[in-house]
């Protein structure tokens, strides 16, 4: 009963359309209309492109009579799914969080507080999770047929997937932010942690025997083998999908569900004690003498929102990944210069040029540097700081907009000054590209900025919400993806007559009109629509 | 002078939060605002510092509507609220940096001011620590240090005494009163009808959105004590 109550208003805290979208869709229904289409949009991009990956990989498989292999994929990169959520979100649910001092006086015993808190982190994975199987799920239906049965174990095993991966990334979560809990930048050390668990990941899947297949899924074939080996549940799973196998089915399931038991039952006390340590806070007075600094206030603003980001996990994670990820590819254009085009035509099917190839890398990368969009909704309840204050709100915008080109553009200029060297590409190709950078770089910040000020989300909990799940995040993604697909669409008009590096430029100019655009936009409408937000 | 002229404001379309509301405040006054938990004192005072929006009427702050002209009387006001809400992931100076930035103090004025008022709330120590780790009342400080940083005009709080140790809130009195000698104005909401009493030279009373007594303390308590007139104004349908 108890436990059923704690549900219902935990459901509400978090699963209200009001809470997920960030305002209320009856009140606003052009604007949960607008959102909603986007998000379809988002969705059938999603699945379309991730489902044709595998809808290809499952007919080669099927053709090799090997389509099991594709339910491997399917736990492997749910499992993984469930790592990075474990990782980001158990703290927050588990060891600290928010509402402990209203439930912990109450008499409802742990255990049941627990279980509701964690059927509720469960749900969010499993929406997720379900979200990335379908494609998978239609692949291997499709292609092996569909029966109800296959189809109903299919269902319940999937329920097992994140339980492992849930005991074992908590764990391991909490350990991060205990180790590092007394270090002077524990955020920079937990993301830089994470970062290397990420890499790690991404490394073994897609470098591991690469042997020139058309679908880049093909090349992780072996290393899916090699992990259903050591990993009795992969094994599990697979036996009780494709032969309807009772004993695998028992095992995966029982044995998750004890391990989810014992896990409970661990954690109980352990819980009380990491949220009750939570609570105290110990101001250690710092020798160090406080200095006062006098910048501009955009440069205030913009040092600001950098101090927001590196204290901010999820943040960096997320929005540092483009420039980060720039730079490693520049790095490794050095060493693998020779075979960059021949990759790149075996992962994407597509022959073509070392410029384009560097564009649609470095392009992609920064459209994923979007702090703007996200940026004014992490004010949160400080947002009065700034509705208080005599700043103009383009002020504001603009300098939340310097930091995020701070943070996109000397990446993508380090890795274009890379590629261009490794190589090698001509000088006015090299100067073209930096144009191109500059201008995506600032067109796709200033989109940010806008998307923001029309799908703030200022009633958060957790970073999380906002930079990850947000409809501001996931509109400057696919927009700026759809600004990207123009860019090339006139770069192939263009340089079936005219040279590469013209191509380039008046995509540079699209870029520079779009932004143009959107910052006479910003000059006229932006006080108006920030007087408009009420925290 | 603080001019609130007509002011009302209503949520949802239903509930009227303040309901045309007149009040002037001037220069060297130390203005309390009373009102049941509800009444609409934290709504009027987010509607001055430009936080919400009203639906009627004006605010003039030293000349300047927060309507029409909002960066200019945002300029003459410093606006405490009752939950030290600020930005975790600074450090107590540099907030106080991002402050003055905003108001372009220079360097050697908010240097001694930060000392000063640092060395006073007895923060000094911290200022370098994330505010994250700081206690409810050491955000306090430093949000009234943000507020003094720039030595406003007008002063505008919202249940300022919350929180506070008898020493820091004791400090903060001298504060107003040091502020008002100078000209400012101290407009603030209190639910401790003593400290309204003893240091406001006038007081307003609201209840359920409408002011029901206002003007000098000595007036509206007459011979009674303020917490005797507040209860009578309430029991009063």
């Amino acid at each position: 009963m108890m436990f059923r109550r704690l549900l219902s208003v935990f459901s509400k805290e978090n699963f209200g359309f009001s809470r997920i979208l960030g305002f209320d869709p009856k009140k606003q229904k052009g604007k949960a209309i607008g959102i909603s289409i986007a998000i379809l949009y988002g969705l059938v991009a999603f699945l379309g492109s991730f489902g044709y990956m595998f809808f290809d990989l499952g007919e080669v498989l099927n053709s090799i009579g090997a389509l099991d292999i594709l339910l491997v994929y399917a736990f492997i990169y749910t499992t993984v799914l469930s790592i990075m959520f474990v990782l980001f979100r158990a703290n927050g649910y588990l060891f600290h969080y928010r509402d402990y001092q209203i439930l912990q006086p109450l008499p409802i015993p742990s255990r049941t507080i627990i279980g509701a808190k964690l059927v509720v982190m469960l749900t969010f994975i499993y929406v997720s999770l379900f979200l990335f199987l379908s494609p998978i799920a239609f692949s291997y239906f499709y292609h092996g047929g569909f029966d109800v049965l296959t189809f109903i174990i299919f269902l319940l095993s999937a329920f097992a997937i994140p339980i492992i991966p849930l005991v074992i990334f908590s764990f391991i979560s909490l350990l991060v932010s205990r180790l590092t809990a007394k270090m002077r930048h524990t955020n920079i050390i937990s993301v830089v942690l994470l970062f290397i668990v990420f890499l790690g990941i991404m490394y073994l899947s897609f470098s591991l025997n690469f042997s020139g297949n058309a679908n880049p899924l093909l090349n992780q074939q072996d290393f899916m083998d090699h992990i259903r080996g050591i990993y009795p549940p992969i094994g599990w799973f697979v036996g009780a999908v494709s032969n309807h196998s009772i004993i695998d089915l028992l095992l995966l399931l029982l044995s998750n569900a004890a391990i989810l038991i014992l896990f409970v039952l661990a954690i109980q006390k352990m819980i009380v004690s990491t949220n009750q340590r939570g609570l105290s806070k110990v101001t250690r007075k710092i020798a160090k003498v406080a200095v006062a600094k006098r910048r501009t206030l955009i440069q205030s603003i913009a040092v600001k929102e950098a101090r927001t980001f590196v204290n901010t996990p999820i943040y960096i994670f997320n929005i540092g990944f483009g420039p980060i990820i720039m730079v490693i590819l520049g790095v490794a254009s050095i060493f693998f210069a020779d075979t960059i085009q021949t990759y790149f035509a075996a992962e994407f099917g597509l022959n073509i040029g070392m410029e384009l190839i560097i564009l649609i890398l470095i392009g992609f990368s920064l459209s994923m540097v979007y702090s703007t969009a996200v940026s004014l909704s992490l004010e949160g309840k400080n947002f009065w700081i700034l509705k208080s204050l005599p700043i103009p709100a383009k002020t504001v915008l603009y300098g939340k907009m310097l930091f995020n080109v701070y943070l996109g553009l000397p990446a993508a200029f380090i890795a274009t000054l890379l590629f261009s060297y490794s190589i090698p590409l001509s000088f006015i190709t090299t100067l073209m590209i930096l144009v191109f950078v500059t201008s995506l770089s600032l067109m796709v910040t200033v989109f940010g900025s806008i998307i923001n000020l029309f799908v703030p989300k200022f009633d958060f909990r957790n970073p999380v919400e906002v930079v990850k799940q947000s409809a501001g995040a996931f509109l400057v993604l696919f927009g700026s993806w759809i600004i990207l697909v123009l860019d090339g669409f006139l770069f192939y008009q263009v340089t079936k007559t005219l040279s590469n590096e013209v191509g380039i430029l008046l995509m540079s100019l699209l870029n520079l009109i779009l932004f143009s655009i959107m910052v006479i936009f910003i000059e006229k409408k932006a006080e108006t629509l920030f007087m408009k937000f009420e925290v | 002078m603080l001019v609130i002229h007509n002011v009302s404001k209503t949520y949802n379309n239903k509930t009227k939060a303040c309901d045309r509301i007149n009040l002037t405040i001037e220069p060297g006054d130390i203005y309390g605002f009373i009102g049941h938990n509800g009444a609409g004192k934290t709504t009027l005072l987010k509607s001055i510092a430009g936080i919400i929006n009203f639906d009627e009427g004006d605010i003039q702050i030293f000349g300047y509507s927060i309507q029409d002209d909002p960066l200019n009387a945002k300029r003459q006001f410093a606006y405490i609220p009752d939950n030290p809400d600020i930005y975790e992931t600074l450090t107590g100076i540099q907030y106080l940096d991002f402050i003055a930035d905003v108001f372009d103090i220079p360097l050697d004025r908010r240097s001694d001011a930060i000392d000063r008022y640092a060395t006073m709330f007895e923060i000094k120590d911290v200022l370098s620590n994330p505010i994250s780790s700081y206690s409810h009342g050491m955000k306090q400080k430093i949000v009234i240090m943000s507020a003094l940083i720039h030595q406003p005009k007008a002063l505008l709080l919202d249940e300022p005494f919350v929180g506070l140790d008898p020493k820091a809130s004791y400090l903060l009195k001298e504060v107003f009163k040091d502020m008002v000698s100078k000209g400012s104005l101290i407009f603030f909401s209190t639910h401790v009808l003593e400290v309204a009493e003893k240091l406001c030279n006038k007081v307003a009373i609201i209840k359920n959105g409408k002011i029901v007594a206002n003007g000098l303390t000595e007036d509206v308590i007459k011979d009674e004590s303020l917490e005797q007139i507040f209860m009578e104004l309430l029991n009063e349908s």
